[in-house]
């Protein structure tokens, strides 16, 4: 077990800058996640952790230790590949004990490893079968007993559940969770599925285009978003962002509705401001926001519906069952925080909720 | 349609094609290597295993089959090592790999008679390239007469292997490029040095280049002919000669069409002996590791 340390860390592809400059502190025994859009730079970082690239800046430390320079097999990590990048020719239980075998471990002591690992992953049965005789659930878990039988000090993931079926990924979510409890060792997870983020991690680093946008709890990520991009990324449905300004007691938007607040009294009057709203924050009115319906999606529990307020398209997520149709308008009020964002830098400036009116 | 029939009638054409070409040449081969024809005007008559029989003590095929087996045996090491070793090397991107990749494929171009000719040159005495290269380097003293009695086998097959490499190499670097990048990675990460990496992932999964590879080198080697013809003509006194060429003298110079034929037999057969397990074997491994 370690604590990863990555400091000022920057990635060249030429002229290409890809990771412009990180610093992330993982402690020890931490589950991380790294989380953005595609091209975002979390794949480069995750390798440059595991030794696979090269480090144009900065260092990258392991257990107190630079690592920059190491070979990956020097920097005691393990990785989970996306594609499992099990061996093709070799069973499931000389996929487990490879890196042993190359250590020149003893015969028993590889034995005795891959049995516990085979345990603790359900694997019992399959140690003796070829990677291309399991399902892809099977496969995941061989490529995690891998990992495991080096006890090594940072699990490494790539993007481990994406090529599974949606109801395997949410049971293998639970089980990487379950797992990395109860083993304690510290992670690394990149992932582009905001959901997986915020079920599995400690602590997620929200990162786009080379950079870090945030770094947080789950939960700090959802109620605090630092900028409009971490408050639109995290959250399913995505928040919804108003145009607005600034009024005495709240703000208006584009339309002319106007929203009593509490929390915005120390900004100035008429300063543009970008207002988020969660879609499960919003409740029907007798009057407030104007919605014009173009679907309405009952999933039971809730109802979700798409439309617009203005030309800004919006979803609102309703516990009541409504039934519109396209072309009907519904009025809703927000209940919940409104996120003040400034429209130029898009920065957070503050956070407020709506004044109830009875 | 009849639903049995269906897969017959898709077959159909390569079937007739094979027929055509494959296997009634050799059935008419078989059939001539039982008589005593001579030439193409009559048919000869039946003659049992004669034709075998008389090989077993022809002094001059049982030479040829000597060098043969030179063949096979250098055949399987010397071109297979270098290309893997090549396509290892420029499979590398770097400035200029593309142009040194054509430089490597491009005896590909060139039929084995024509590789004939030019080595012929090359081998020239004093004026050949080599000679001229050996002495620019001041190690005349290596030079040996390359196409006289004692080096024209050994001087022949290296020719053959240049132009057998490059094929190979073309066949290695598609296997190499077959293998999946993140199997390295994971190989790396735990604990490959760059030797263990080579032996115990990448040339296990170069199975199927490899398959092709070998049984290429097999068959060329064991039917090796016209580069034969057009370097050495089986000389100085026999001692290039291969069974091949054997087949081709008695069939089309002596006019023993019987005998010839029954040599063509005999190649048929060592070329199935080799060829057939060895593909038979690598089909299943692969279809175990690439499915």
């Amino acid at each position: 077990m370690a604590h990863v340390t990555i400091n000022q860390v920057i990635k060249n592809y030429g002229a290409v800058q890809a990771i412009k400059g990180i610093d992330v502190e993982i402690e020890d025994g931490e589950f991380v996640a790294l989380v953005g859009p595609s091209g975002c730079g979390k794949t480069t970082l995750l390798r440059m952790i595991a030794g696979l690239e090269d480090i144009s800046g900065g260092t990258i430390s392991i257990g107190g230790k630079v690592v920059n320079g190491l070979q990956p097999k020097a920097r005691d990590i393990a990785m989970v590949f996306q594609n499992y990048a099990l061996y093709p020719h070799m069973k499931v239980a000389d996929n487990m004990s490879f890196s042993m075998q190359l250590a020149g471990a003893s015969k028993n002591e590889i034995k005795t490893k891959v049995e516990d690992a085979a345990r603790i992953l359900n694997l019992e049965p399959y140690l003796e079968r070829f990677p291309r005789e399991l399902s892809g659930g099977q496969r995941q878990r061989v490529a995690m007993g891998r990992a495991i039988v080096r006890n090594p000090k940072v699990f490494l993931f790539d993007e481990p559940l994406s090529n599974l079926d949606a109801k395997l990924r949410v049971s293998m979510r639970a089980e990487i969770k379950s797992l990395h409890q109860r083993l304690g060792t510290t992670a690394v997870y990149v992932t582009h599925d905001q959901i997986e983020a915020m079920t599995m991690a400690d602590k997620i680093v929200v990162m786009s285009a080379g950079r870090i946008e945030q770094v947080g709890t789950p939960l700090e990520l959802y109620d605090e978003p630092a900028n409009l991009f971490v408050a639109a990324f995290i959250g399913s449905p995505s928040m919804n962002l108003l145009s607005a300004e600034i009024c005495d007691g709240g703000v208006r938007f584009v339309d002319g509705t106007v929203l009593q607040l509490s929390g915005t009294e120390v900004f100035n009057t008429d300063r543009r401001v970008i207002a988020g709203i969660r879609p499960d924050a919003f409740e029907l009115a007798e009057q407030g926001l104007t919605v014009q319906v173009e679907v309405t999606e009952p999933t039971g529990a809730e109802t979700q519906v798409v439309g617009q307020i203005g030309d800004t398209p919006v979803t609102c997520l309703m516990r009541e069952r409504i039934s519109g149709r396209y072309g009907d308008v519904l009025h809703v009020l927000p209940q919940g925080p409104v996120h003040l964002f400034d429209p130029d830098t898009g920065l957070r400036i503050g956070t407020a909720r709506a004044v109830l009116k009875n | 349609m009849n639903a049995r029939l269906t897969p017959w009638l898709f077959l159909m054409p390569a079937i007739v094609i094979y027929g055509i070409f494959g296997a009634y040449p050799i059935f008419q081969t078989f059939a001539i290597s039982l008589t005593d024809q001579v030439g193409v005007a009559a048919p000869g008559k039946f003659v049992g295993l004669q034709n075998y029989a008389a090989l077993l003590h022809d002094d001059y095929f049982l030479n040829s089959l000597k060098h043969t087996g030179i063949w096979v045996i250098a055949f399987l090491l010397v071109p297979n090592t270098l290309a893997i070793s090549i396509a290892l090397l420029v499979k590398q991107t770097f400035w200029g790999a593309s142009l040194i990749k054509t430089v490597f494929f491009l005896p590909l171009a060139l039929s084995f008679a024509i590789v004939g000719v030019i080595w012929g040159w090359i081998y020239e005495p004093d004026v050949g390239l080599l000679d001229q290269l050996l002495i620019g380097l001041g190690l005349d003293g290596l030079i040996v007469e390359w196409l006289g009695p004692d080096a024209a086998n050994y001087s022949v097959i290296a020719a053959a292997a240049w132009r057998q490499t490059a094929f190979a190499t073309v066949i290695f670097l598609a296997g190499l490029s077959a293998i999946p990048q993140e199997l390295l990675e994971a190989a790396k990460v735990d604990g490959g040095t760059r030797r263990q990496i080579f032996f115990r992932i990448t040339l296990p999964l170069l199975k199927p280049a490899s398959t092709i590879a070998v049984s290429s080198a097999l068959i060329q080697a064991l039917l090796a002919t016209e580069i034969v013809l057009t370097m050495t003509e089986g000389g100085p006194f026999g001692s290039s000669e291969v069974v091949g060429y054997r087949m081709y003298m008695e069939t089309f110079w002596n006019y023993k069409f019987g005998y010839g034929a029954s040599i063509g037999v005999i190649v048929t057969l060592m070329t199935a002996a080799f060829v057939v397990p060895y593909v038979r074997r690598m089909a299943k491994a692969q279809e175990r590791d690439w499915s």
